[in-house]
């Protein structure tokens, strides 16, 4: 069985871009944050925000998960690391089904590696629009 | 634009249509082949299942491994289809991804393609031109193709070429088979002695002439004889540049082929294959061309004859290295680097290699006058 590996020059760009926020870490409009836990769902959740990424400071970037607030940061990756998307295989009669396309080759990841500190005075309003105010944010903010 | 965004998970519909994605450590070399190609190169996974999947380049082979990491990575992307102009306010969340797949330069895995054309080999009795037929053939047997054979051989393809040629797998009839070694240093001495006979200059040998003195004097089909001149050197319009060296090496092998287990004496040996290959061929004659194919006997060494030498082929030992070494040390406790050496290269990539399965594998040792022999380590034979 041969399956074939496309390279991004043989491959079609990803026709959607990507938020410019991830500029430093993106590649090809695709980037790679990493978790230490799992995101785990109930039900039908395709599509809907879970959670609000701040990156206004570039080196501590914050992820607000329901009450949690997530420091993480922005790591090198120590080799280069190509994304593989599994496709239907384009060769006609070929050996097997699939194939795959290298669509982005990625330096750099955001880690959140840290402890979800709880957020004091937390109000459930949509994450996109209102920044949030905590004790912390009191503390350091000048806004 | 914002520095705040919102973080969506990507759409999980039926799994068959859900985007997978897999992580690939790049090192650098291929890293930059990647990058900087233009479309032209080429990247296959190959492999039977029940196979450890390898990456092929054109002329690179790759072992795939997978590494389980505890913590979970996303792809993130933008939105799946571009309901508007520009990314809007979200990113969106792929699965987690708990596995790096991790790439590692190896040997090509040639091993197989002795044993699939096992059964189609190219024996003698089919040079008389009534017998070549299909029914003369196994019907049993599975017959290979190229294109088919290169499907299950995992190797690049410039390797999987370079391995035709040094296996001698002729390709008659769009069929894959076997020359055996007695078949083709046959076929050798027959050129050695046409190209005597008929005064055909060495360096340049018209090959259409060589091929058909060969058909009627000795009954080899010409399809045959033009393979065989590709494998000994480069034929260009109609010009055999002959490989003297390897010819002269396969005549020796196919003289020493037989004595496996009855040795020979090395002088003996010597003579019969100058006598074989001629004079004009005969300055090539030495033992050290068969270097990887034979052993002397120890206890021949120094008396006044020369020392009897026995056939031990590194083709027929086992490629892992484990086996390899166990098979070695059941044949000899004891070994001199070079000659030890001689058995491993075809299953190190480079020195380096070679000297990691040494260390790995057996027990170093080194005599006052600096030679340095190997023994077996304790536990592993």
């Amino acid at each position: 069985m041969i399956i074939p590996v496309r390279l991004p020059s043989q491959v079609p760009s990803p026709t959607t871009p990507l938020h410019p926020i991830l500029a430093t870490i993106a590649s090809n409009e695709t980037a790679i944050i990493e978790f230490q836990g799992s995101i785990e769902t109930e039900g039908e959740y395709s599509g809907e925000s879970i959670a609000s990424l701040d990156m206004s400071i570039p080196a501590k970037p914050t992820l607000r998960i329901g009450h949690h607030l997530l420091e993480g940061k922005i790591v090198s990756l120590p080799k280069p690391m190509a994304v593989l998307k599994t496709v239907p295989n384009p060769e006609e009669g070929a050996s097997s089904p699939i194939a795959f396309d290298i669509t982005a080759i990625i330096r750099k990841k955001i880690v959140f590696s840290k402890r979800p500190s709880p957020m004091v005075g937390y109000r459930f309003i949509d994450y996109s629009n209102v920044p949030i105010q905590t004790e912390h944010d009191k503390k350091t903010k000048d806004e | 634009m914002s520095d705040v965004v919102s973080l969506r998970l990507a759409s999980q519909t039926e799994k068959s249509t859900t985007t997978q994605y897999r992580l690939l450590e790049l090192p650098p070399d291929l890293c930059k082949l990647i990058e900087s190609a233009s479309s032209g190169v080429r990247l296959e996974i190959k492999g039977r299942e029940g196979d450890d999947a390898v990456l092929c380049t054109e002329n690179k082979t790759y072992a795939l491994r997978s590494v389980n990491v505890s913590n979970s990575l996303h792809v993130t992307t933008g939105p799946e289809d571009s309901l508007g102009s520009g990314p809007g306010n979200s990113i969106f969340l792929n699965e987690g991804i708990h596995e790096i797949m991790e790439i590692v330069p190896t040997v090509p895995k040639l091993d197989r393609l002795r044993g699939i054309l096992r059964g189609s080999e190219y024996g003698e009795e089919e040079w008389d031109n009534d017998m070549r037929n299909e029914e003369s053939l196994d019907q049993e047997q599975r017959r290979y193709s190229r294109a088919e054979l290169a499907q299950i051989i995992q190797a690049s393809d410039v390797e999987f070429s370079n391995a035709l040629k040094s296996s001698h797998i002729l390709e008659l009839d769009g069929i894959m088979r076997p020359l055996p070694l007695e078949q083709l240093s046959k076929i050798l001495v027959y050129v050695f002695t046409s190209l005597i006979s008929y005064g055909l200059p060495r360096k340049q040998i018209p090959a259409s002439r060589l091929a058909d003195i060969l058909e009627t004097e000795h009954e080899v089909p010409s399809a045959v004889t033009k393979q065989v001149m590709n494998w000994f050197g480069s034929v260009s319009d109609g010009i055999w540049d002959m490989d003297e060296i390897q010819s002269v090496r396969h005549v020796g092998l196919g003289l020493l082929r037989p004595h496996m287990h009855t040795p020979i004496g090395e002088d003996v040996l010597l003579t019969q294959w100058k006598t074989a290959v001629g004079d004009a061929f005969a300055h090539h004659v030495k033992l050290s061309l068969l270097r990887g194919e034979y052993l002397i006997q120890p206890n021949t060494v120094g008396r006044d004859q020369s020392p009897d030498v026995v056939y031990f082929s590194r083709s027929r030992l086992p490629i892992e290295p484990l086996q390899r070494f166990n098979e070695l040390f059941l044949t000899r406790t004891r070994w001199k680097e070079v000659e030890m050496v001689a058995f491993l290269e075809d299953i190190a990539v480079d020195k380096k290699d070679c000297d990691r399965l040494l260390i790995k594998y057996a027990r170093r040792s080194a005599e006052k006058d600096g030679t340095v022999y190997y023994t077996a380590r304790a536990g592993y034979v």
